[in-house]
């Protein structure tokens, strides 16, 4: 699998774990019966989890994202000012 | 000193701060309206980090998260999954805006669209739309700023003279620096409340409980087992839970001061990294609801469940710089969204109502003086609206929630597909934002949030109407 291929993957694996888990598929019926999940119960711990592993997965997709160009910055200013 | 005069003293420290960082920030920026509102599209990655992360998170999170945390248990858990995801599509979306706001010289989200897609009406209807949310929401901002004065100086100082002094701070720098203001007041806000709700966060269970662990095993299993409860205290069911959380995660970065922030972007590499850095900040609000859940079962109980902090600080008889430091937090939380939206809002009046919509035709400079002058009328109507309308705030806030999330379409078939027209997207907007006020009255026990249904609309009548009409130009 090429990078792109493995980006567009890691994306798509994302976005059906994120799926998952708002239609209650991942997380019916989990709760602290099971005891606390460092210290959490288990939604919030998911949850919390969430936010790390999405910041992950975003860092992943953008580092390996291919270069464009882009305009430079400060053109409205010179214009306007 | 008495304890009001040391909480006073820690809120007047504070608010000098803001003040002082706020004044400083507009130097250097261009005397044009752009310059004003996009801050010369220059903003880097540690202002748009905080200029988003802190804009979203308002007085009502600050005191309405822990609330929903004490009276909906695993319920509010939602808050944290929507703040997650919510700025995911302003990966793809941001930069694309920025791209054609630089090169078009676009500086609301309004005017995007309405230049896209060549239809002119567009405009000022976007502009109608947001400043009916925008309202209401600073009204709530400057009521919780006055409501906390006046619980912790014990009604020394009422919410009318509260929110005038802090609301008349947040004037003085958003009229001086624009946006730059407002992204640099962010900043301070943002590492302020993000330390406070961690110091609270942790030290309330400890002293209650023990520790957060100790604190979790004494609840009852049921009440933190997801989806929790409703705002209602009924049983929330998965759909409802899911779709709640996808409709605000779809509206969420299409709240018109959080995407005007686009335009003041340095380039789109920040933009993006924004996006990737930004669910960090959720780990802000984990602590918030450690805060109410530690409330559960206190003796005796907060009046209200959005009291629960405030209820917490003063029955702990905490040191009164302790309560001042709290107080300092709740207001940063207010003014950093309040800001923001007075900020916005001025300009979306002036952009989109009189230039784009009635044509009114002025150089960049009288711009930019014409969007520091709107900043007092919507003040004064925010600041009228929090003082008369007490019991309906929450209802019109939810109400204008439903309205700005309908926005999503609309833009990104203006961005995204080439085939949209003006008519398409003006029907989709009306319809989708119908459906979701009117679906609540017409339809008892709906199962989904009623923006799913607006969103189905919605979509469904860009694309019919749009493939029947012409794109103008």
């Amino acid at each position: 699998m090429d990078t792109m291929t493995l980006r567009t993957f890691l994306m798509l694996a994302y976005v059906a774990v994120a799926g998952l888990s708002l239609t209650g598929v991942l997380f019916r019926g989990a709760a602290t019966s099971a005891g606390l999940t460092f210290g959490l119960p288990a939604g919030l711990a998911w949850v919390t989890g969430w936010s790390v592993s999405t910041f992950i997965v975003l860092w992943v997709y953008d580092a390996t994202r291919p270069s464009d160009v882009e305009p430079s910055a400060g053109t409205d200013a010179e214009e306007n000012a | 000193m008495s304890a009001e005069a040391q909480i006073l003293a820690v809120v007047g420290a504070y608010l000098a701060l803001s003040l002082g960082v706020g004044w400083r920030a507009g130097k250097g920026t261009s005397a044009s309206a752009t310059g004003y509102v996009a801050g010369d599209r220059a903003m880097g990655a540690l202002l748009m980090y905080f200029v988003t992360g802190a804009t979203i998170f308002s007085a009502f999170a600050f005191l309405g998260a822990p609330g929903r945390a004490y009276s909906t248990g695993a319920g509010a858990f939602y808050i944290l999954a929507f703040g997650v995801l919510g700025l995911v599509p302003f990966y793809w979306v941001g930069p694309r805006a920025a791209r054609l706001g630089r090169s078009r010289g676009y500086i609301t989200q309004a005017e995007l669209v309405a230049g896209e897609l060549s239809f002119r009406p567009l405009a000022p209807i976007m502009a109608v739309v947001s400043l009916m949310a925008f309202v209401p929401y600073l009204a709530l901002q400057m009521r919780g700023a006055g409501h906390v004065l006046e619980v912790l100086t014990a009604g020394k100082v009422s919410v009318e003279v509260g929110a005038a002094l802090v609301y008349g701070v947040v004037l003085l720098y958003v009229w001086r620096s624009g946006v730059m203001g407002v992204g640099w007041t962010n900043t301070l806000q943002g590492v302020f409340m993000m330390s406070l709700a961690w110091i609270l966060g942790l030290y309330l269970p400890g002293v209650m409980h023990g520790g957060v662990a100790p604190m979790f095993e004494k609840l009852d299993p049921e009440f933190l087992t997801l989806p929790g409860l409703t705002s209602q205290g009924e049983a929330w069911t998965w759909a409802g839970f899911g779709s709640t959380v996808f409709v605000m995660t779809v509206g969420f970065s299409f709240w018109p001061h959080l995407f005007q922030k686009a335009f003041a972007a340095k380039s789109e590499a920040v933009l993006r990294r924004t996006v990737v850095l930004y669910p960090t900040f959720q780990l802000f609000l984990l602590p918030i609801l450690l805060i109410g859940f530690a409330a559960v079962g206190m003796d005796p109980p907060p009046a209200e469940p959005d009291q629960v902090l405030p209820h917490l600080l003063l029955q702990l008889e905490l040191p009164a710089i302790v309560v001042g430091l709290f107080c300092a937090g709740a207001l940063a939380a207010s003014m950093s969204s309040g800001d923001s939206i007075l900020h916005s809002a001025a300009s979306i009046a002036v952009r989109d109502g009189l230039i784009v919509g009635a044509g009114v035709s002025m150089d960049a400079r009288t711009e930019r003086t014409a969007v520091r002058w709107a900043l007092l009328p919507v003040l004064i109507i925010s600041y009228v609206t929090a003082t008369m309308f007490h019991e309906d705030l929450v209802g019109l806030l939810t109400y204008a929630y439903g309205p700005v999330g309908q926005l999503a379409p609309p833009v990104t078939a203006a961005l995204f597909w080439p085939r949209a027209t003006g008519p398409g997207v003006l029907a989709g907007l009306v319809l989708g934002s119908g459906v979701t006020l009117g679906l609540p009255h017409w339809v008892d026990g709906l199962a989904v949030h009623p923006g799913l249904p607006g969103l189905g609309v919605n979509v469904a009548a860009i694309v019919c109407v749009s493939l029947v009409t012409r794109r103008r130009g």
